[in-house]
């Protein structure tokens, strides 16, 4: 578990703080989404997470341990997937993953069997022999992920990692979420792909020029904004689209029917198909959906798209 | 994998890092070989050269030739992989090969009594491979019968700043010597290499033999009493004549049995002072060049770049505090400056020994290490320190180069500069002042404030510069090794802060 208390990061005196005031959580056994536009403190707040960067005020305790005060202890405990992985160039993936299973006392051994699950896990064990350098920017991520968890964290943060992965990648990933979430881990998903988020985050954290906007629970995510209803009605007629624009703007496309920016919450939809049975109408489909959350975002952070 | 471990390997087995760290101790290897090399004494044998000890005996109407090829230290010797002898007398030649040390014998039949001479040629291989050789004429004497006394100038294996005797003897029918005293004495006449000896008051030592083909004597005496001075060996204290070096003396038992040998001014005493200054001319400037070179672009490589870069980011993740990080990262680097300045040591200590039969002293192997590695250790905390200061790797790299160049290169320029600018006068106490305080202000200084405390002297090599007294200057152990840590403290110091200071 992960907890920003109050962060503010300031890079520079004459610039908005990068972060400002943040108080996320991130709780075991659950998928946090992190989304926001470019700049908006996404990475800022996954390294202020790792340790990597010092918050300027407030704290992050991860697994109740200062990420600054008590680096080695808290640090243990997290896994860091950055967007652009950066190692050694030189360095081969064999040395450089015993080199990092050192740092949390993992004997020689055991150290080697869980390397060799972990590059088997990514699909590198046939690039053993390769220089980092000489990996494409998808086996880096690929190599970034295994050395990210070799410590077996409890947290894991993915930063934009589904950025630069062909479809394989990105199944594989999201896989790996599932899997560390059902193992109990806590895991923090950035990306600007919101539709990835939207798909496997538990929680999702809207920022926006540093500040937490909006944290939306799994369930709202599926009523995000005004409701719209998609339908097909075999005896549809004008005295049906009356009824329906009793609910909001109606649209007939064929046999296609959309009910628009309806005045119902997504807990009240029952109404709709209960009064059109009642007046003899035979529904063929009937799916009500919220905004995406791309729609919601740029609504909430006051963007015209 | 202990972290620490890594690091270590990471940086011994960078290819950066093995070249400087076998080019410092290559070069100092060399210097020291050609400087050790150049102060064995220029007449005797050096110490890879082999000479032929050449005598005969004559016995009816044969001629018994006997050779003993021995070295600089009158050991039997055939040099590298063996050594080949040719011997002409009369027509006749006979070829040998000698695998091991020893002696290598000819019969020749002697048609006639006029033929004089005998023909040695001699081949060896030499230290370094080279192929030495020589040949030597030696004229029969029928009427005594045999070769007689051979001296020739060694060293002694247990002391290089001995010089001794190496004698050679084949008697009437190869028997050996009979009882004879060689006699060493100082001789204050420069260019004498013949004649008799001036003043027997002068004889330092007497050595008796006898019933030998082949020894060594070699003399003990105070060193520093002849020191510098023209030694002369004789085997009679009352020489009447010499003759050449290597020549055959006939054994007439008279004035004519003596044989006078030359030591003269080669017979220089090594002493610590001299092994010292053979490191401070060579030795010391090499290493000091290129161990900048190496500390500073190591920490560029090993640990600047990797922060500028963000490399550093995928360790500082780990369960690992920042301060131990660079310090291992630093532990790493200090255990390849130190290797390339412990190994050059060896080497030049190798050398030294194997061509002046002297180590240096433990003391000055230990502040010559020392002073070495805290210039190393300081230009690398330099460069740890400006990792922590400049934000790209382009900056990183120009403030590397800069501490090389002002440091490494142009610093004594720089003194030298301000020399010229203030109107001071070389050798005056303002010089030494202005000297000493630039050394105090660089890295490189260290080994130069060394080199003024155990020479005692500012601005040249050994003896050459103008003599002080260190302390009067502020030049003693305590301040150089509080100078040596502040360099590497300081900067060090600056980066554990900004490192667990500031992102």
């Amino acid at each position: 578990m992960i907890e920003i208390q109050g962060a503010t990061k300031v890079y520079s005196r004459k610039a908005q703080p990068a972060l400002s005031d943040l108080n996320l959580e991130m709780n075991n056994g659950e998928i946090l989404g992190l989304v926001g536009l470019n700049g908006a403190g996404k990475t800022t707040t996954i390294r202020m997470t790792s340790g990597i960067i010092f918050p300027s005020a407030g704290k992050v305790l991860v697994d109740g341990f200062d990420i600054v005060k008590q680096k080695v202890k808290a640090a243990r405990n997290v896994g860091w997937i950055p967007e652009f992985p950066n190692f050694e160039p030189n360095a081969k993936p064999l040395p450089l993953m015993k080199y990092f299973a050192g740092y949390y006392g993992l004997k020689s051994e055991e150290a080697n069997k869980k390397i060799m699950d972990l590059m088997e896990k990514v699909s590198l064990k046939p690039y053993l022999n390769r220089k980092l350098r000489n990996y494409s920017q998808g086996m880096k991520k690929r190599f970034a992920i295994a050395e990210s968890i070799v410590g077996d964290p409890q947290n894991v943060l993915f930063d934009e990692t589904l950025n630069g992965l062909d479809p394989e990648g990105v199944l594989f990933v999201r896989n790996l979420m599932f899997e560390l979430r059902k193992q109990g881990k806590a895991i923090l998903l950035s990306s600007h792909i919101l539709s990835e988020v939207e798909d496997v985050a538990d929680r999702v954290a809207i920022i926006d020029h540093g500040k937490l906007i909006k944290v939306l629970k799994r369930n709202e995510l599926k009523s995000l904004g005004k409701l719209r209803v998609h339908m097909q009605i075999e005896n549809f007629n004008d005295q049906c689209k009356s009824l329906l624009s009793e609910f909001g703007e109606v649209d007939v496309d064929h046999d296609d029917i959309v009910l628009r920016d309806t005045s119902i919450r997504y807990d009240e939809v029952s109404v709709i198909p209960e009064k059109l049975v009642n007046s003899g109408y035979r529904i063929r489909k009937f799916d009500p959906v919220g905004e995406s959350l791309e729609d919601y975002f740029f609504e909430l952070i006051g963007v015209k798209r | 994998m202990k972290p620490i471990a890594y690091e270590i390997k990471r940086t011994l087995t960078s290819k950066f890092v093995i070249i400087l760290i076998v080019v410092i101790v290559g070069l100092a290897s060399l210097i020291a070989y050609e400087s050790a090399k150049s102060e064995v004494p220029t007449n005797s044998a050096s110490q890879d050269s082999i000479q032929m000890n050449v005598g005969y005996y004559v016995n009816g109407s044969t001629l018994h030739v006997v050779g003993l090829p021995v070295n600089n230290l009158g050991q039997p010797s055939v040099g590298i992989g063996g050594a080949s002898v040719s011997y002409q007398y009369s027509g006749v030649t006979k070829n040998m090969t000698l695998n091991s040390p020893g002696y290598v014998n000819a019969t020749f039949p002697i048609s006639s009594f006029s033929q004089h001479t005998l023909n040695v040629s001699f081949s060896y291989k030499l230290f370094r491979g080279f192929t030495i050789s020589y040949a030597i004429s030696d004229n029969i004497n029928f009427t005594a019968g045999y070769s007689g006394l051979n001296v020739s100038e060694v060293s002694d294996p247990s002391n290089g700043t001995i010089n001794g005797m190496n004698i050679f003897f084949v008697g009437p029918n190869g028997t050996s010597a009979p009882s004879m005293s060689i006699y060493f004495y100082n001789e204050t006449v420069s260019g004498k290499s013949t004649g008799t000896i001036h003043n027997e008051t002068q004889i330092f030592y007497t050595a008796n033999v006898s019933g030998f083909h082949d020894t060594n004597v070699f003399p003990t005496f105070n060193s520093t009493t002849y020191k510098y001075t023209t030694v002369r060996a004789s085997i009679n204290s009352s020489v009447a004549f010499a003759i050449p070096f290597n020549s055959p003396v006939y054994p007439s038992y008279g004035k004519e049995f003596g044989v006078l040998y030359n030591f003269s001014s080669n017979y220089h005493h090594i002493t610590q002072s001299n092994l010292q200054s053979l490191i401070f001319s060579g030795v010391t400037s090499i290493i000091t060049f290129l161990l900048a070179i190496l500390a500073v672009f190591e920490g560029y490589l090993t640990y600047g770049k990797d922060r500028t870069s963000g490399v550093l980011e995928s360790v500082i993740k780990r369960p690992v505090s920042r301060g131990t990080l660079i310090g291992s990262r630093f532990t790493a680097n200090a255990v390849s400056i130190a290797l390339a300045v412990v190994l050059s040591m060896l080497s030049a200590n190798f050398f030294i020994h194997y061509y002046l039969h002297l180590y240096l002293t433990t003391s000055f192997d230990l502040y010559f290490i020392w002073s070495f590695v805290v210039e190393g250790l300081a230009f690398l905390a330099l460069v740890y320190m400006f990792a922590h200061i400049v934000k790209s790797q382009g900056a990183l790299l120009g403030s590397a180069i800069g501490l090389f160049v002002v440091f490494g290169l142009f610093w004594t320029t720089i003194s030298t500069v301000v020399d010229v600018a203030f109107h001071i006068t070389s050798g005056t106490s303002a010089y030494i002042t202005n000297t000493i305080a630039f050394d105090y202000a660089s890295p490189t200084g260290i080994t130069s404030l060394f080199q003024i405390l155990f020479e005692k002297s500012v601005g040249g090599i050994f003896g050459s510069g103008t003599p002080i007294h260190p302390s009067a200057y502020g030049v003693t152990p305590a301040f150089i090794v509080l100078a040596g840590l502040l360099w590497i403290a300081v900067p060090f110091g600056i980066a554990l802060w900004l490192s667990t200071h500031r992102d």
